[in-house]
């Protein structure tokens, strides 16, 4: 039987992610929608998996008042530290894969999944995809993370066997995807038409609702990675969740035809203040976007920070 | 003597409507349009395409080059096709286009694709329930709107679609539109179930590989179609025979690799009538695989890669199915050509099954190299060779090594490993060290 991957919570710091941490704001200010479009999400169980942190277990829990939770830990050693770790009593840890996770869990309640996975995109991850489309009830949600990059064993080849290589593990799902999508810098966007494909493929002879795109997004912490996920909606809610989102998180579309990047920011403080103003303030001139741009800034960066401002997170050094 | 009652066996248009359109998959039902378009553009040429080697000849003919637009649009709720081909006049659309099947008359030589007459019809009836064609022919075109709920409900006798006659149009103005709206709700999410345009592109991209190259530009979303090109190694078998007015040129020989492997997509039997792919990389009993000279498809033979070349200026005589993504397995021309396809395959299939041991270990990977040829060909100027040929098997070429493999306890690994001072020694390279140190110590070689 082949090694299980270790997790990548092992090797990267997970509590110094910039865009990551934006990532988590983003989802949970579309989540809220959800619950002013009369989704209870309080009632909702989520699952993710959270390491031995738990970052996402916390916001869910604190933001939109989450009790009933799910922690997938298929690492074995990973596993110990997350029940050490674990920060409430309602998280349950599970040490099982997504697969086997899907395969034998039964509940009722009304979900919020969201699968960060540790490695590249491939089979089994596009199968989770296709047995969640069965098991999704409408109203629930459903995200995948994974790694942006090409996987270990495409890592080392040309293009154009990377793109046969890529064809021939995920078959019709990768039939979108060109040859300048799997160029390395390029990569993102190949895994998002697999993901979006398979997305689509899994939910397409659903007839009780659709599955809608709510957050497809691609940022580089440390190494590239792409969010991909929606919610099942009925017609009527989706028409309600689609003109709030428009108002709240313009930036994001809300069909299948494009990723928002999600930029890293790398501001000294001083820096970060002007940019704040120039955000907020709105006027094309001004004293303080006179100065930034005399430092080199770009009036694209001023608009990608503007869309970003609520959710950047701001590190500081502290001894415990 | 009793009077004869004429028994009512009038057809129902809705049944035979389902009929038509149930055992045809939606891609296939696309590729039914483009047969038109295609069958229409290569009209003209029909005197120079009656032979395999005809379509190489013009294959190869550089005066020949595409001149039509086939354009493919998927929108939600709608489907449009268009080219830019030479129309379909009034008299031939009051006439033919819209019936049902050829009736008694013969093949008038020049159809190439178009062979049953109901390929446009089903496709339609397949897609929605608002057709909206429009036609520019020289000779003047027409209309139609059809609302085929409606049509389905009339009981009206003779069949008919109301068309209005169009006026005639300069040579550089001809084609065709279809509008289809109001698709059927398993068309639309068929149509949105995030593989559709690409499994589409790709069957375009294979069965028209021949007309793309000459003929035709295909556009699917405004992104044009590119068609597959396979290639084989010229050290190939052939053959080339005629039966009952069919010209069938078989190909068996190796692959060449894609991306340094030999790609399961690319390995098989690729059958072609009249230029068009009915059947592609097929491993199956339906070519002889498992049972008919060849044994079952396994991946050892991926290598492999064999072509079937089907020519014939009466369409209707080749070996395709009405949908004509499959073959007609009873047919007389596909069942003698199956023979032939085992014979020569087998020879193929026998050298690849020689290069593995009993153990399924591979021997050599440079005898496939050698096997493929010192050149490689394209798939068709390899399945319209005029002459016959065999494919020379090389001599089997024999690994200066060997693999060993044996099994030995972990706990003794261990041990070799620790006395070595190198804990983390993997077992073959335990393996590999003691096998050295016998040879070095016991044996004496270096």
């Amino acid at each position: 039987m082949p090694r299980p991957a270790r997790s990548t919570a092992r090797f990267i710091a997970y509590d110094l992610r910039p865009a990551k941490q934006s990532e988590r704001g983003i989802l949970i200010d579309m989540l809220r929608i959800g619950g002013d479009v009369g989704l209870s999400l309080r009632d909702y169980r989520y699952v993710g998996m959270g390491a031995n942190r738990f970052y996402d277990f916390l916001l869910m829990h604190k933001y939109l008042g989450m009790k009933s939770m799910v922690s997938i830990e298929h690492d074995p050693d990973m596993y110990q530290r997350a029940i050490y770790n674990v920060p409430y009593h309602f998280i349950d840890v599970q040490n099982t894969t997504v697969s086997n996770f899907l395969a034998s869990d039964e509940s009722e309640r009304p979900e919020i999944l969201w699968l960060d996975y540790d490695g590249g995109i491939g089979p089994d991850i596009v199968g989770d995809i296709a047995s969640i489309g069965t098991r999704l009830k409408v109203g629930d949600y459903c995200f995948v993370t994974v790694s942006g990059g090409p996987p270990r064993v495409m890592d080392q080849v040309g293009d154009a066997d990377r793109l046969a290589m890529l064809q021939d593990s995920l078959g019709d799902l990768a039939g979108g995807v060109a040859l300048e999508d799997v160029e390395r810098a390029n990569f993102p966007d190949a895994v998002h038409k697999i993901l979006a494909a398979a997305f689509k493929n899994a939910f397409a002879m659903r007839s009780d609702g659709r599955f809608r795109p709510l957050l497809q997004v691609e940022y580089a912490d440390s190494m590239p990675m792409v969010t991909v996920g929606g919610a099942l909606l009925a017609d009527g809610t989706w028409q309600s969740y689609k003109q709030r989102m428009k108002q709240a998180l313009p930036f994001l579309a809300l069909d299948w035809s494009q990723m928002y990047e999600i930029r890293t920011f790398f501001l000294s403080e001083r820096e970060r203040a002007l940019f704040d103003r120039v955000a907020t303030n709105g006027r094309p001139r001004s004293s303080e976007r006179n100065a930034l741009r005399k430092m080199g800034f770009k009036d694209r960066e001023f608009e990608a920070y503007k869309e970003l401002i609520r959710y950047l997170p701001r590190y500081v050094e502290t001894a415990v | 003597m009793a009077p004869v009652i004429m028994a009512d066996a009038s057809p129902e248009k809705r049944l035979f409507i389902s009929l038509l359109t149930r055992d045809i998959p939606l891609v296939a039902a696309f590729l039914d349009l483009i047969d038109n378009s295609i069958n229409a553009t290569v009209e003209p040429y029909s005197l120079r395409l009656r032979s395999a080697d005809e379509y190489l000849a013009v294959f190869a003919d550089t005066e020949v080059s595409p001149e039509v637009d086939i354009r493919i649009k998927l929108s939600p709720g709608r489907v449009e096709i268009t080219d830019t081909a030479s129309g379909i006049s009034a008299e031939t659309a009051k006439n033919h286009v819209f019936k049902f099947g050829r009736g008694d008359e013969p093949s008038n030589g020049t159809d190439r694709l178009s062979v049953y007459g109901i390929g446009l019809k089903r496709a339609l009836f397949k897609l929605g329930n608002k057709i909206v064609m429009r036609s520019d022919h020289v000779d003047g075109g027409f209309d139609l709107k059809l609302d085929v709920s409606k049509w389905a409900k009339s009981s009206q006798l003779p069949w008919t679609f109301s068309i209005t006659p169009r006026n005639p149009v300069p040579a550089t103005e001809t084609g065709t539109s279809i509008i289809v709206t109001e698709l059927y709700d398993q068309v639309q999410r068929r149509l949105d179930d995030g593989l559709f345009e690409s499994q589409l592109r790709d069957s375009v991209a294979k069965t028209y590989a021949y007309y793309l190259a000459k003929f035709v530009r295909i556009y699917i979303d405004d992104e044009a179609v590119e068609g597959i090109s396979i290639e084989l190694g010229n050290n190939h078998a052939s053959e080339i025979f005629k039966f009952e007015g069919v010209t069938c040129a078989v190909t068996a020989g190796i692959g060449v690799p894609q991306g340094g492997s030999f790609r399961d997509k690319s390995a098989g039997w690729f059958v072609f009538c009249n230029g068009r792919a009915v059947i592609s990389a097929d491993k199956s009993p339906l070519t002889g695989w498992g049972g008919n000279g060849l044994p079952i498809f396994q991946p050892k033979h991926r290598p492999f890669l064999g072509t079937v070349f089907f020519v014939s200026d009466d369409p209707e005589q080749l070996p395709w199915t009405t949908t004509k993504s499959a073959i007609n397995e009873d047919s007389a021309v596909w069942q003698t050509t199956k023979r032939h396809m085992a014979s020569l395959g087998r020879v193929v299939i026998s050298f690849l099954d020689g290069r593995y041991t009993d153990e399924g270990t591979e021997l050599a990977s440079k005898d496939l190299q050698i096997a493929m040829g010192d050149a490689k060909v394209s798939l068709l100027s390899a399945a319209t060779g005029k002459q016959k040929k065999s494919f020379q098997a090389p001599a089997k070429v024999q690994n200066a090594s060997v693999r060993i493999q044996y099994d030995a306890l972990v706990e003794e690994i261990s041990k070799i490993a620790k006395h070595l001072k190198r804990p983390g020694m993997s077992g073959s390279d335990v393996g590999r060290h003691t096998f050295h140190y016998y040879l070095r110590n016991e044996v004496g070689a270096e």
